[in-house]
């Protein structure tokens, strides 16, 4: 008992100190990214590595909210992301549910041809012709609808369902619940830390998404942030040479492309903590001392 | 009746070659030019509304407001009498753009294609899917007194002209440089190959910033900027080509002569005495000029017109520092520089879209009276009041940040750059404005810039890189001189020899006509 | 009669095959009959699948083609293997696949076991705050773009004043070249994967051990089990299944390297162990607009990782695993 108590103890701490270092490695490059996009451009191109501005400046955040545009493609990006991981969810989660169940006829075959779609895509102007013929472009729509599944997430949420005890949904459905209901009342709230893990990665490829935007979405007015952010930091990386000339852009510090990714990231590093309370329910239960 | 007759006339013109269409131009010039006289006086009042779609690249962080909202939008449309429905595009997704757009077939009326030698473009003019604009260009006289026959020539497809170029200055690339750091040191602008070597070498071991460190190196280079510009202008200036020549009758790339082995040479020293940053294979685009941002180098290669626009960041760290250039080193051929393509992009228009003869010349006096002063000025100035305020009759832009926002990408809806030049402009600018100028008979064009060799399209980019992945390690010592000409050799030998072939057949076909 | 008679004995000559076909179809009809609500939920989703991924994956056919945007699919001229001959005859071919497929594998060997490892560690952290904390911390690195991670990792390893250099300079040692050395590209490689995307790795084998049911811990504590041994027999059974879908799933992509992370790492130095597929595809095919050519080679990873997911998951079964179908 007690040898295995100091064994425990020596775990928690190499455990905890390595995830520390973990922690740190990954954190002190966001830190430079930080400080990076509140130095002057000055400072930061004498100074290799800055972690601490020794004098902050929100010039590159000026520049990035100077343009009034840039709020209203933010609320567009809320729009999108916001209605956009709704409808995936609600569409993969209606299939996943069926999909489950061993006793459905077809499902291997239906499985195997979801697989299919992971590894030959018809590429880029395929599938811009059926947006186009379905009358999608100019429209939320052709950012949808398209991507509404993702059949990697399919499986995986599949594949949770299928962890559930059946007896659950079987004793349900003797008290004549149907499939739908069941799902709505007892799967998806026992699965509610796979709801919130895809329901990020669907959050997050929205918000991420550009090139859909730019490819199927004339209006300038409709486009999302990243369309913006993804321009700047192109341009900081020196992507348009020969334009120059004309338009005489000037291409903006790192600074810029730092903040920038500040921009694009808190957002959704804000959603995280409220989704991070599904992850460690169940861990929470089970931490409790006896 | 009557304007329908000269089309006619036009369209015969066209088809029964460059000769009698001269002659006809010369004839017909006189007619042209007073109906065009008497559209511009009456510009003014827009008679015949000309509304057509346009689709563009953007490079700012976001397209300036085509709405009443963009108070430079609506002078544009008032002084061109046009009202455009315009689709901007990010400028890293638009030839993805430009090719869905080609394959969905529903194509703006106008639109600007920034790589000509586009495959699927050339297909496309191939079937008949753009307008031969050639022809009608002598009918506006702006257009006419635009238009030169070397740029057009670089645009022409099997000796047709199917767009209107988007022109950008031919002598444009040159040596940037701390003049301070010269003037520290006591010595001159580089005028020879030689001289350049011998200030990278100052620049390196004489201290020019003074403050008593070994912190300072001669030249920045890149690895793209290496074939980009460091190697066409050292070549060029000692007799060379500009990436592609005529030697005994055939169409020879640069380095497969004497010319490019000197200069790789030259590299290859400066690089084994410090004189050029070490890491230079690896860094890629904008980064180079950083060097000089930090103030640690004292010389990079690129456009002139880099002096005025790149280099702010220095000038806050080292408020004494000065950036000076030179376009052109005088060799054994005189002062040579290598020549840009000039032009970026053309305007072309669909058959699909633009229906009728009459559409496109609609379409096309659009793009004549963009060439008007007035609305060049307001190109460069935007609206007095909003963007710019005038001082002694000058425009002196009053608000950049809105100039940034409403104008500044408006500029991808005109074809010439600026060509005006005010008292107000700095002085760097107006010395670029003057180079472009003076250097351009000094510029060595790059000859197989009009053709097209279905190698090069199929795997140019591949090859290249063999070629400039070669010179790099001869120049970090990592290959010598046996391993280059081994490189080439397998450039030949992979489509190279093909490309040749396909050149030199293209170029014999322009000669013998 | 006679017709009767031939089709009874038609129908008596029906392969086996045939009528355990019609008998699938039948009992699936009435499948759909009985469980109208269930096959109901399905409808939307195959829906999808057909509408934007089968439909467009016709347009594959360019492969054997030589397609132009402006004539389509219908008035583009049919070459047959032209594109695949060109490919595989490509002096290249070879290194280009020898290249792919060792970062590919050493993405497998490094980079894929880490997320499951970190999800443990971090399953195995009782201070909730500290969890936390890490869990927060570890997933930021997913949102720096690649052009920022190659900048970063440019301003640590190179020569000119690079921290890396500087530190062995300081102790001594000579500089290395890191940036345009082929004994260093595929560790850079790896380690901006790890780094960037572990930590986001993770996610989703912590929903899994969320799922976990906590009575099973407290029966093994019962039974006297180390940590070790619920590690092993009750952590880790949780997340098995979940490891071999993804194992499965990566396999479905195996020699696709990433594009943009590679491209921006690439350079004359490296070149000879850094060009990939997917570099190739972009210089060759996407830059000048050859679309048959880089559908042919997209096609070829396509069968390569048909074959994988194919094996893997026979494989998984084999051993009495689910599987993805």
């Amino acid at each position: 008992m007690q040898q295995r108590s100091i064994g425990s103890k020596v775990f928690d701490v190499t455990n905890h100190t390595l995830l520390l270092i973990v922690g740190l490695v990954t954190v002190l490059p966001f830190i430079y990214v930080i400080s990076g996009s509140l130095v002057s451009s000055q400072e930061l191109l004498t100074k290799k590595i800055v972690l601490f501005p020794t004098r902050i400046s929100w010039d590159a955040y000026q520049y990035i909210f100077a343009t009034p545009i840039i709020y209203r493609s933010l609320l567009n990006s809320m729009f999108i992301t916001v209605v956009g991981t709704v409808i995936n969810l609600v569409l993969t989660t209606l299939m996943a549910y069926p999909l489950a169940k061993k006793t459905l006829r077809g499902r291997s075959k239906l499985m195997m041809l979801i697989v299919f779609t992971m590894l030959f895509n018809g590429g880029m102007i395929p599938t811009y012709l059926v947006v186009k013929s379905m009358g999608l472009l100019d429209t939320y729509w052709s950012l949808w609808l398209p991507s509404a599944i993702s059949a990697f997430n399919l499986i995986l949420l599949r594949n949770f369902f299928q962890q559930l005890p059946e007896s659950l949904e079987e004793s349900a459905k003797i008290d004549g619940c149907n499939d739908l209901r069941i799902l709505y009342k007892i799967v998806v709230p026992l699965s509610l830390p796979a709801m919130a893990t895809f329901a990020l990665f669907y959050a997050v490829y929205y918000w991420n998404s550009y090139f859909t935007a730019v490819l199927y979405i004339n209006k300038s007015s409709l486009w999302p942030i990243q369309v913006w952010l993804q321009q700047i930091v192109l341009l900081s990386a020196g992507g348009f040479s020969d334009a120059n000339a004309l338009s005489e852009v000037v291409v903006p510090p790192d600074s810029i492309k730092y903040a920038v990714i500040v921009v694009a990231a808190v957002p959704v590093l804000l959603l995280y903590p409220f989704l991070q309370k599904h992850f460690t329910k169940g861990v929470l239960l089970g931490s409790v001392k006896g | 009746m009557k304007k329908r007759k000269k089309l006619y006339n036009w369209r015969k013109a066209g088809a029964a070659g460059i000769a009698t269409a001269i002659v006809i131009a010369s004839l017909s010039a006189c007619g042209g030019n007073s109906d065009k006289k008497g559209q511009a006086s009456n510009s003014s009042q827009p008679e015949q509304n000309v509304k057509f779609s346009i689709m563009v690249p953007f490079f700012a962080a976001q397209p300036p407001a085509t709405d009443s909202s963009n108070p430079a939008f609506k002078a544009l449309e008032d002084l061109t009498g046009a009202q455009l429905d315009v689709t901007f595009v990010p400028g890293s997704a638009y030839d993805d753009k430009v090719n869905v757009t080609l394959a969905s077939g529903n194509l703006p009326q106008a639109l600007v294609v920034t790589n000509t030698k586009n495959s699927a473009v050339i297909n496309a003019i191939h079937s008949g899917a753009f307008w031969e604009v050639g022809p009608y260009i002598k009918d506006y006289a702006n257009l006419q007194k635009y238009w030169k026959d070397p740029i057009a020539n670089n645009i022409s497809v099997d000796g047709k002209i199917y767009g209107i170029y988007r022109e950008r200055p031919v002598a444009r690339k040159g040596f940037l440089f701390r003049q301070d750091w010269l003037d520290n040191l006591g010595l001159q602008q580089p005028k020879t190959v030689d001289d350049i070597y011998n200030i990278a070498k100052a620049f390196t071991l004489n201290d020019p910033d003074k403050n008593g460190k070994d912190d300072t190196f001669g030249m920045a280079l890149s690895s793209d900027g290496l074939a980009n510009d460091t190697m066409i202008d050292l070549v060029t200036a000692l007799g060379g080509f500009n990436k592609f020549g005529i030697k005994d009758g055939k169409v020879t790339p640069y380095f497969m002569t004497s010319e490019y082995t000197e200069a790789l040479k030259l590299l290859k020293k400066m690089y084994d005495e410090n004189l050029i940053n070490k890491d230079f294979g690896a860094i890629k685009g904008t980064k180079v000029r950083d060097f000089i941002n930090q103030g640690k180098a004292g010389m990079v290669t690129g456009s002139i017109d880099d002096a005025n626009s790149q280099f702010t960041s220095l000038y806050k760290l080292i408020p004494d520092a000065k950036i000076d250039f030179v376009a052109g080193l005088e060799g054994p051929n005189g002062v040579r520089l290598p020549a840009n393509s000039g032009y970026y992009g053309q305007f072309m228009f669909p058959k699909s879209s633009v229906k009728t003869e009459a559409d496109l010349k609609n379409i096309l006096s659009y793009f004549d009276k963009v060439l008007n002063p007035d609305v060049e000025k307001l190109f460069d100035f935007g609206v007095e009041g909003v963007h710019h305020k005038v001082e002694n009759g000058n425009p002196v832009i009053s608000n950049q940040e809105l100039y940034g926002n409403q104008v500044a990408d408006l500029g991808q809806l005109r074809i010439a750059p600026s060509d005006l030049t005010w008292p107000t402009e700095n002085d760097v600018m107006k010395k670029v404005k003057q180079m472009y100028k003076d250097r351009a008979p000094n510029a060595v064009p790059n000859i197989t810039e009009p053709f097209l060799s279905p190698t090069q399209a199929e795997r140019g980019t591949d090859l290249d890189t063999f070629i400039n992945d070669a010179s790099i390690k001869f120049i970090m010592g990592a290959i010598d001189e046996a391993g280059f000409t081994k490189a080439t050799d397998e450039w030949r030998k992979q489509g190279g020899d093909k490309m040749i072939d396909e050149y030199t057949q293209e170029y014999n076909n322009v000669q013998s006509k | 009669m006679d017709r009767i008679a031939a089709r009874a004995g038609e129908g008596r000559r029906l392969p086996k095959l045939e009528s355990k076909k019609r008998s699938y179809f039948m009992q699936l009809v009435s499948d759909i009959k009985r469980e109208q609500l269930l096959y109901l939920m399905l409808l939307p989703g195959v829906l999808f699948f057909v509408l934007f991924k089968y439909l467009p994956m016709l347009g594959v056919v360019i492969a054997f083609q030589e397609y132009q945007p402006f004539a389509g699919i219908l008035h583009s001229h049919w070459v047959g293997f032209k594109h695949f001959h060109r490919f595989f005859t490509d002096p290249a071919f070879w290194q280009l696949f020898k290249n792919t497929l060792l970062l590919a594998v050493y993405n497998l060997l490094f980079f894929f076991p880490l997320p499951i490892i970190l999800s443990l560690l971090l399953n195995e952290v009782r201070k909730q705050l500290f969890k936390r904390f890490v869990q927060t911390v570890i997933y930021i690195p997913h949102f720096i773009s690649w052009v920022v991670v190659a900048g970063l990792t440019y301003t640590m390893l190179t020569t000119e004043g690079g921290i890396v250099n500087e530190a062995l300079a300081s102790l001594g040692a000579d500089k290395i070249n890191f940036l345009l050395s082929t004994d260093w590209f595929r560790t850079i490689i790896t380690s901006q994967a790890i780094w960037k995307e572990t930590g986001w790795g993770t996610i989703i084998f912590l929903a899994a051990l969320a799922g976990v049911d906590q009575q099973l811990y407290e029966a093994a504590r019962m039974d006297g089990a180390g940590r070790w041994h619920q590690l092993w027999h009750v952590t880790f059974p949780a997340i098995r299944t979940t490891i071999i879908l993804l194992l499965i799933l990566r396999l479905g992509s195996f020699l696709d390297t990433g594009f943009e992370q590679i491209f921006l790492m690439l350079n004359s130095g490296n070149r000879d162990v850094g060009d990939v597929f997917d570099t190739y595809v972009y210089t060759t095919g996407l830059k000048n607009a050859q679309f048959s050519y880089s559908t042919a080679v997209g096609v070829f990873k396509s069968v390569v990782s048909l074959i994988l997911v194919i094996s893997a998951n026979a494989l998984a079964k084999k051993v009495g695993e689910e599987g993805v179908y």
